[in-house]
């Protein structure tokens, strides 16, 4: 199945990214068709999160051309770009951790496309997530990091997004609550918003996407459909095999930040 | 509260403002004005660390408020009220600047470069001395000269005018944005606020009304000179207010400065002859007060009134 069969949403051509001199992302093409569940799967610091803050407009892309919705958006600036469909929930949530629920949630709805929506996005996401609509004048930094990701998406989701961005969405959660927050995933597909998902978690990230890219040390080094990626070898190879076999510095520098993000969370 | 009784409220409280300097000792005028002038720079400053830009400039705003207003006036000879707008205009352009000129710096950065511009204010206030009179200073012409009254009237007024707007922007859905700025500003930007625009439009707010605390003070005195216009105690005394008030709060200023003005004049009355022991015992209460009081007043009542609460439940 050609991803083109329908115009895609979000495409990518050639993009390089990096920090300062050196180039993260190397000549990147993907593209998200309308209504798709795609995902972006690799090891650590392959530039997953690096990818999505080109898309999101965090970092300029070095070269390369960046379509949404037919439009060249490769220079629009960061709050222009959630103004026209792009939200993201971050990787390791980034909820305002003194704000309440309700306070981080009407902050996720302020682009002027989103506002009078609100009512409508709120039911929706309490509806998604009945625990936070339980917790509402909680503050976020004193909630679960379960439900902290909850929050993450759904702030996101009331910016009213056209291409909703997810930056490992199951990073540092217990199994249970990966399968709640995947289901929820599901779900918003099935409403038709078409999404692009991170993830490290292979398997999660499999049972929601239709179609999937591997990315590695910058580089797209396979693409097919969920059950390609599925059966393929290459993934256990490209970076399960990374994480688990060889590279024993990637491994400490995920567990660090676990450890970082769960002290934060027990923190605040 | 709603909206109305907060409006009738302001309106009552303007009232006073007007009428009461009037009905007062000259004594009261003078703590009255100092109160007013430090509450508009601590509100001011408030404003500018809610949305985390901790500001070491407000001297600047203050200086360039005072010295605006005076010279306008001594050029134009119009009354001294419409100084006013001198003062906002220029306080309003530094503000602006200084979000201009530290672009996307923050924290310490930010504050070090306030800093740094509001010294070279007065550098620059002391090396043209054909405007500004130097080192030698300026007066302000004696007859535009409001009575103490009128300016207490005035300057009351204008503390109410800022703590409706802080009240106002408190209520508005741009707080939480800027609230949400003292976090992370990429953040912010990810829920589609551009920071640059938040960031320059409540420098600019902040900036109009910190000057127009230099444009009072400047009729206060009658009398400009730079290392009392930019003096640096004016921006250590906006962070203090607020500080010892109750950081980030709309009360927090207000309480700060009543506060802060009965502690400077007890110590005062009280050590008498011996000054630098009044400074000492005052910067002592200072220094408990922020250590034993982590939210100010503000927090302190929050947290007796709270406490009755919890126990009515318990029964
Ligand atoms: N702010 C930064 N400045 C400089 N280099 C960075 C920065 N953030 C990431 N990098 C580098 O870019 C590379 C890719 O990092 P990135 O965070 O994109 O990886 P990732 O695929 O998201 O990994 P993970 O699964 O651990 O989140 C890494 O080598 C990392 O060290
Ligand atoms: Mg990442």
């Amino acid at each position: 199945m050609s991803p083109a069969a329908s115009p895609p949403v979000l495409e990518l051509q050639g993009g390089f990214t990096g920090y300062g001199d050196s180039v993260v992302v190397n000549d990147v093409s993907i593209s998200v068709g309308q209504g798709e569940v795609v995902c972006l799967l690799g090891a650590n610091g392959a530039g997953k999160t690096t990818l999505m803050r080109a898309i999101t407009g965090l970092l300029p892309l070095m070269q390369g051309r960046l379509v949404f919705r037919g439009e060249d958006i490769s220079k629009m600036p960061a709050h222009d770009r959630v103004r026209a469909g792009i939200c993201l929930s971050p990787e390791g949530r980034q909820v305002f951790p003194e704000l309440t629920v309700m306070e981080n949630l009407v902050l996720g709805g302020f682009n002027k496309r989103a506002r009078e929506f609100r009512q409508r996005n709120l039911d929706r996401v309490f509806d998604l997530f009945p625990r936070l609509s339980e917790r509402k004048t909680q503050a976020a930094g004193l909630m679960s990091g379960g439900e902290q990701q909850m929050l993450a998406i759904a702030r996101a989701l009331m910016g009213e997004p056209k291409l909703l961005a997810l930056d490992e969405p199951s990073l540092g959660l217990a199994p249970k609550i990966v399968l709640t927050v995947f289901d929820a995933i599901k779900t918003i597909a099935q409403s038709g918003i078409t999404i692009l998902l991170v993830e490290q978690n292979t398997r999660a990230a499999l049972t929601v996407a239709e179609r999937g890219y591997v990315l590695s040390a910058g580089k797209i080094v396979h693409e097919g459909s969920a059950r390609e990626l599925m059966q393929s070898e290459m993934i256990q190879k490209a970076f399960i095999g990374a994480i688990y076999d060889g590279d024993k510095k990637r491994v400490t520098r995920r567990e660090r930040r676990l450890a970082a993000l769960a002290g934060k969370a027990d923190h605040a | 509260m709603s909206t109305t009784r907060v409006v009738i409220l302001l309106g009552v409280l303007l009232a006073v403002a007007v009428i009461v300097p009037h009905l007062l000792p000259p004594v009261m005028d003078d703590w009255a004005i100092r109160f007013a002038t430090l509450l508009l720079i601590a509100v001011s400053w408030n404003l500018m660390a809610n949305a985390g830009l901790i500001s070491l400039g407000h001297s600047g705003f203050w200086g360039l408020g005072a010295y605006s207003a005076g010279l306008f006036a001594n050029v134009t000879q119009l009354p001294f009220w419409v100084s006013i707008f001198p003062a906002m205009a220029l306080g309003a352009a530094f503000g602006f600047c200084l979000a201009f000129i530290t672009g996307r710096l923050r924290g310490l950065f930010f504050a070090i470069a306030t800093l740094a511009m509001a010294e070279a204010l007065r550098v620059v206030a002391l090396m043209v001395p054909a405007l500004t009179g130097g080192a030698e200073g300026l007066f302000l012409t004696d007859h535009l000269r409001p009575s103490r009254e009128t300016l207490t009237s005035f300057t009351l007024a204008l503390t109410v005018a800022a703590v409706a707007i802080s009240y106002f922007l408190s209520r508005s859905r741009y707080h939480y944005a800027l609230r949400a700025m003292r976090d992370s500003e990429a953040a912010v930007q990810m829920l589609g606020v551009n920071p640059a625009r938040f960031r320059i439009g409540i420098t600019v707010l902040s900036g109009a009304m910190a000057a127009t605390a230099g444009m009072v003070s400047a009729w206060y005195t009658g009398y400009l000179e730079p290392g009392a216009a930019f003096d640096l105690k004016i921006t250590i005394s906006a962070q203090i207010a607020p500080l010892f008030g109750g950081l980030y709060t709309v009360a927090g200023p207000v309480f700060g400065s009543m506060a802060l003005l009965v502690v400077s004049e007890v110590t005062r009355l009280h050590f008498g002859n011996t000054a630098g022991f009044g400074l000492l015992a005052y910067g002592i209460v200072l220094v408990c007060g922020v250590m034993f009081m982590p939210g100010g007043i503000v927090g302190l009542f929050r947290k007796l009134r709270r406490r009755p609460r919890a126990s009515m439940e318990a029964v």
